[in-house]
């Protein structure tokens, strides 16, 4: 058919770079108009509110060919399920207007919450490609209400298990598939409007893709897309290339994975060979019993998403920006867990760790860009219960911001949300109109950023306290609470301050940890404890880590900081030897 | 009877319209603005005109003052007094990122020190019952010491958007320590809940205030000295205009004053030229701007920012930064693709033609290197530009990407015009239209020059050019009414009683009403249009749906909530009947039932925006994107008033500005001169037998 754009191109092929650009912009709209779909649409605060969600656009073979700015812990695994999901139904079994709903762990996805919806594209009869979005569904039933469960040994605990099934068939909802779902989660409500968002910016993806083939013609985006990929994997290369060649080692840990109450031992080897980077993961332990287990899905996103803030923020982020980066993670450890080990506490809470141990790695020959740990906990907070205003049932999944390492050249930022994610916090009037806790305190938490030349930022401090006439049912999880488990620093620089859950019973004098009231194993990360009227509960973010020798400080730095309350006068002579004379 | 006065200030030129009423005579004016002595080039600009100031009978003023207090951050010291347990909330936000992937990114400077927030132990709960009574004496115990220089004090406390009671005292207990010291509500300056978004707000009106108040004295003072009353207004944020007296003590609504005039002359035009849904694209030296405009009014928000995280959550219009503007710089980025901004050369040191220094190729380059600008008749002749310094400019980018310099200046207007393209896309589609359906307004000095070839890749086959692009938001000032809104958040459900809706109306229209009647409206009658926010329960996006007048019965509830339903099929192609309704946010707008009838509008003004009159009508050769360089005709506008139907290519040249009309677009001018473009295959637009420009509010 005849199209209204006809576009020189040279002999062999390649497009006019303007053209090319001007294809990656129409192939990223479409994405960013997809995401304004689900925003608007969406039912769970932590997908309209919280943006926790990735749209994207992928060819035939499963390669992503656009996205735009979203959720960066879902940079890898919408490839992966997008390509698992090709493989295991086969591309020849796709009809115009079917839909594919898929929260696999094991087939690619981050954890279960998140669900993929993708839906083919044809184009004259031809199947040209796929649009498909990742969002989080914040309840999907399992042990704990919020389906975060901190102590689930198995994936059975976590909610429903899906493989890629399809849940629209040639744009007929397969109804049988949708009660079953709705069947098994807490708030199907919620489940409904927001499966219903997504599969609706589907639609809304597939009429522009088809508006661009129409204006272009479908073998010259193809083309594009090709090149595109080239393009942003030419330019990798060339980041990669400018980093000095070498083996720059990692480990870190996690306080404990919910389960059992010991250090998990996280290992990395990246080597820099000219223009290839390879990521190693071996020496990562054992997966563990717990749900801090992450997916070669995260694992693989965490990698991406510390190169992306390694490199140029303008590379196109399509899979060619992924070739030459080459992941090494053993099955069967905890940076890539087999069936059927817990995963949920994976995407939250290692993809951030992973993150900083690949940046800290190259912290010796990237130094004026690197940063000291992030807080890097989301300080996942979930709780659930029957309004006693309204006798409806609530589910929330409540979150924090942490302090942000400090870097060569500025202090960290306060109170900021964890790398993997984009969500804001939920404010306080709108929190108190929909649940029954009233909060006491939300405060930055002074000396709790990392102390150095430039120094971390600060975690927060909430206090809530459960109203009257209400119950809750609370479940958890954090990290960071406890020995030397603080976000590091570098060069000299101080780890930042703790993260803490702890609770105050109505009527007593202080707060306590959980093990201390409830005897769960881990201070930070437990399940389905009930509090209640008058209760307080504190939450505590970690703050982030340092960035050289603290007594270099800047002088009128520290004198700000002791003004404006971020650094004790006690820290201000200690750490940094301010003397006030 | 009389002169009325429109004035705005930009960042690089202040402009004058005004018309008399008894003559339908037109005035311009326009001089360099001074942004450190602004109050300058509003005499200057007066002075400049040619009229009598004893004839002057009304003054509106679009400032900038506001925003550039803001950026350079020159504002007062603020005093914060929050609930206790929250004086931290300014510093933590709302915990998001600017952008995905960079470590450098910094969190935004409150305009607050943290050492001057302050916990008040006081509480009120969700359902506005106040749980924990402010002690005055508590107030005026913490109210810190404060010396010399601009203090001001702003109060958000929790929940202050259902009961104002602690906010109210707390503002005695401040007055007694100290009468003159000026205070801010939260609940006052934007009653809505969400209490970072509400206290920014509040701090800012209070971080402007002491500017304000001077720079009203200052302007009372400039104008009494050249002879014009002491009563004069300023255009607020949301297009209305208000008495200075009034507007000067809730400075965060004056904030966007110089943005609104653009909005406001864009639908000014759009009314003219009878087009029911257009885009207003104001595109200047440095950015571009652009706002919706349906049936004659511009599209309101109260989701202005300042800088990504610092919110400015009060009525605005809605007008969002696009980039590009003709000062915006190409370069090539490490990736090999040719970028065009977001870095501009500003008027300083200008576009590389300028010579005053610049030597980046901009846009007005790339313009004049294909032929598109006259060197010697670049804004009316005020400044000659230098085409060697461009080409130079541009073989020198070109030189990085293998290609001409010609080739590079295509690419980058290709690019920028895309980039634009793409951007009202996306605003449109957050806004659930489809910009095809839509007429684009082609305002600014470099918005003619882009607009039809933004039009063709968005989409849009016609293209409306003002009389005076570059004058519009002078113009915008002129033909602004007197209008308030106010805004308020609650928590109901569309099973509210309707009587308890309409007692919350009732009170927040007698409010906007007072404040109607304080801002010195020509006329004293006014309407009022009443709306509530709905969404789906649990949804977080909402939809204005208007109210109509008389009683809130249950039928006229049931039929809003109807309508919501309608409404959101009509965004999403989807309906949930079923679901409850969530009623977030009442809204009331009083405006001027009757606004005061502008002449007839012309081309033909006096005053000294052109410095000397467009040359005559030659052919020069222009570069278009198929098919190079072309012989075009250029002529000067008022040629094609009466005669019909011209094909492109075709330029079309004025004082303020350079009308491109490409190949396979046609133009043609109404009787008054405003231009109508249209895509050659484009079906012939409804308004076009409408021949007169009267203005027709």
């Amino acid at each position: 058919m005849a199209h209204e754009t006809t576009v020189p191109t040279t002999s062999d092929g390649k497009i006019d770079p303007v053209q090319l650009a001007i294809i990656n912009n129409n192939l990223v709209n479409i994405c960013r108009e997809m995401g304004i779909t689900m925003t608007r649409t969406a039912f769970s605060p932590i997908f309209n509110e919280g943006l926790d969600f990735s749209c994207a656009l992928f060819d035939p073979r499963g390669n992503m060919i656009g996205q735009a700015e979203f959720c960066p812990g879902q940079l890898a695994a919408s490839i992966f399920i997008v390509r698992w999901t090709i493989e295991e139904l086969g591309v020849e079994s796709f009809e115009a207007g079917d839909v594919v709903l898929h929260n696999d762990p094991y087939r690619g996805g981050n954890h279960m919450p998140e669900h993929s919806v993708i839906r083919p594209v044809f184009y004259d009869g031809e199947l040209w490609g796929f649009v498909a979005n990742v969002g989080h569904i914040a309840e999907i039933g399992g042990k704990a209400v919020g389906s975060f469960a901190a102590d689930a040994t198995e994936v059975f605990q976590e909610g429903l298990r899906i493989p890629p099934i399809k849940i629209v068939s040639r744009d007929q909802n397969n109804l049988d598939l949708w009660r079953l779902i709705m069947a098994n989660h807490r708030t199907p409500r919620n489940t409904w409007g927001d499966l219903n968002a997504q599969i609706g910016s589907l639609r809304v993806a597939e009429r522009r893709l088809i508006e661009l083939l129409d204006r272009y013609g479908p073998e010259f985006v193809t083309r594009a897309a090709d090149q595109l990929m080239d393009y942003s994997e030419r330019w990798v290369r060339a980041e990669i290339a400018a980093i000095p060649d070498g083996t720059y080692e990692f480990t870190d840990y996690m306080e404990n994975d919910g389960v059992v109450d010991e250090p998990v031992k996280f290992h990395v080897t990246v080597t820099i060979d000219g223009e290839l980077m390879i990521v190693d993961w071996t020496g990562t332990q054992a997966q563990v019993r717990g749900p801090i287990n992450a997916t070669y899905g995260v694992t693989a996103g965490a990698v991406y998403n510390a190169v992306f803030h390694l490199t140029d923020s303008n590379i196109p982020k399509n899979s060619g920006a992924y070739r030459s980066i080459h992941i090494i993670a053993p099955p069967g450890t905890v940076v890539n867990v087999v069936y059927p080990g817990p995963s949920v506490g994976g995407n939250t809470e290692t993809h951030p760790k992973l993150f900083d141990m690949v940046t800290g790695a190259l912290a010796p020959v990237l130094r004026e860009k690197v940063s000291a740990a992030q807080g890097a906990s989301c300080c996942n907070f979930l709780f659930g219960g029957v309004h006693p205003k309204t006798g409806e049932f609530y589910a929330n999944y409540h979150l924090e911001g942490c302090g942000w390492g400090a870097k060569d050249y500025d202090d960290g930022n306060d109170a900021t949300i964890v790398v993997n994610g984009n969500c804001r916090n939920t404010p306080v009037e709108i929190f108190e109109t929909r649940y029954p806790l009233e909060t006491i305190e939300y405060s930055l938490i002074t000396d709790s950023g990392g102390a150095g030349r430039h120094r971390g930022g600060l975690g927060t401090r909430r206090i809530m306290r459960i109203g009257e006439g209400a119950e809750i049912t609370a479940s958890a999880l954090f990290d960071r609470t406890k020995g030397n488990f603080r976000a590091w620093g570098l060069e000299g620089g101080l780890p930042g301050g703790y993260g803490a859950i702890m609770v105050r019973r109505r009527g007593e004098p202080e707060f306590r940890t959980f093990p201390e009231v409830y005897g769960t194993v881990s201070a930070s990360k437990f399940t389905n404890i009930v509090l209640k009227e008058g209760d307080e509960v504190m939450l505590d973010s970690p703050g982030g880590g340092g960035f050289g020798n603290p007594r270099d400080r800047d002088r009128d730095a520290v004198l700000r900081d002791v003004a404006a309350g971020i650094v004790s006068a006690e820290a201000a002579r200690t750490l940094y030897g301010y003397d006030e004379d | 009877m009389g002169i009325r006065v429109g004035i705005d200030t930009g960042g690089t030129f202040t402009d004058l319209v005004a018309a008399d009423e008894d003559s339908g005579d037109w005035y311009v004016a326009k001089v360099p603005s001074n942004p450190s002595h602004p109050v300058e080039a509003l005499a200057a600009v007066l002075a400049q005109a040619e009229f009598a100031p004893e004839d002057v009978s009304f003054i509106v003023v679009g400032t900038t003052i506001g925003i550039n207090a803001v950026l350079t951050r020159t504002g007062a010291r603020v005093i914060f007094l929050t609930t206790r347990g929250f004086e931290d909330v300014p510093y933590i936000q709302r915990i998001n990122r600017k952008n995905h992937y960079d470590f450098a990114w910094r969190k935004p400077t409150p305009f607050v020190h943290q050492r001057d927030c302050i916990g008040i132990d006081e509480r009120v709960n969700a359902e506005g019952e106040v749980v924990r009574q402010l002690d005055p004496e508590e107030v005026r115990r913490l109210l810190p010491e404060h010396g010399g220089g601009d203090v001001a004090v702003a109060v958000c406390f929790l929940f202050a958007y259902l009961n104002s009671s602690s906010e109210l005292a707390a503002r005695e207990a401040i007055s007694a320590v100290d009468a003159d010291l000026a205070v801010s509500l939260s609940h006052e300056v934007a009653p809505i809940w969400r209490e970072y978004e509400r206290g920014t707000a509040a701090i800012l009106d209070a971080y402007l205030k002491p500017t304000l108040h001077r720079y009203v004295a200052g302007v009372t003072e400039a104008f009494r000295t050249q002879g014009l009353g002491s009563t004069w207004s300023l255009l607020k944020s949301n297009g209305g205009h208000a008495l200075s007296t009034e507007a000067r003590e809730r400075p965060s609504h004056v904030l966007l004053s110089g943005v609104a005039g653009g909005a406001i002359g864009g639908a000014f035009v759009a009314r003219a030229r009878n087009a029911s849904k257009a885009i207003a694209l104001d595109m200047g030296g440095t950015s571009c701007d652009v706002c919706l405009v349906v049936d004659g009014s511009p599209l309101f928000s109260s989701e202005f920012e300042i800088e990504f995280g610092l919110p400015v959550a009060v009525p605005t219009v809605s007008t969002k930064p696009i980039g590009a503007g003709g000062g915006s710089i190409g370069w090539v980025d490490p990736g090999g693709f040719l970028q065009v901004g977001p870095q501009s050369a500003g008027a300083d040191p200008g576009p590389a033609c300028y010579g005053h220094g610049g030597e980046e190729p901009t846009l007005t380059d790339a313009n004049l290197a294909l032929g598109r600008l006259n060197p010697d008749y670049f804004l009316g002749g005020r400044l000659t530009l230098d085409p060697e310094r461009s080409r130079r400019a541009l073989e020198s980018l070109g030189e990085t990407l293998g290609t001409s310099g010609v080739e590079v200046a295509s690419a980058m207007i290709r690019i920028a015009n895309e980039n634009m393209a793409s951007a009202v896309r996306i605003l449109t589609v957050e806004k659930g239209v489809d910009p095809r359906d839509y007429a684009l307004i082609a305002m600014g000095g470099a918005g003619p020059t882009h607009a039809a070839e933004i039009a063709e890749a968005i989409g849009i086959q016609r293209v409306i050019v003002p009389l005076h692009p570059g004058l519009t938001s002078a113009f915008g000032a002129l033909a602004a009414e007197v209008r308030v809104d106010v805004v308020n958040s609650v928590n109901l459900k569309s099973t509210t009683s309707p009587q308890t809706v309409e007692a919350l109306l009732d009170r927040l229209e007698a409010s906007a009403v007072a404040n109607f009647r304080a801002q010195g409206s020509p006329s004293q009658a006014y309407s009022v249009a009443r709306f509530i926010a709905m969404r789906y329960e649990g949804q977080n996006y909402e939809q204005d749906v208007a109210l109509p007048s008389g009683h809130v019965t249950q039928d006229v509830l049931s039929s809003v909530v109807a309508g919501y339903h309608d409404l959101y099929y009509s965004f999403y192609g989807y309906r949930l009947d079923a679901l409850p309704v969530e009623f977030v946010r009442l809204a009331i707008t009083v405006r001027a039932a009757d606004t005061a009838a502008l002449p007839t509008l012309s081309l033909d003004v006096r005053g000294h925006a052109a410095v000397k009159e467009p040359p005559g009508a030659r052919t020069v050769g222009v570069h278009f994107k198929d098919g190079g360089f072309r012989p075009t005709g250029v002529v000067s506008r008022t040629e094609l008033i009466g005669c019909g139907e011209r094909a492109g290519p075709l330029i079309v040249e004025s004082m303020d500005s350079t009308v491109v009309v490409p190949p396979g677009w046609v133009v043609e001018s109404d009787a008054v001169g405003i231009l109508e473009m249209r895509s050659a295959d484009a079906p012939e637009s409804p308004s076009h037998n409408m021949r007169r420009g009267r203005a027709s509010t």
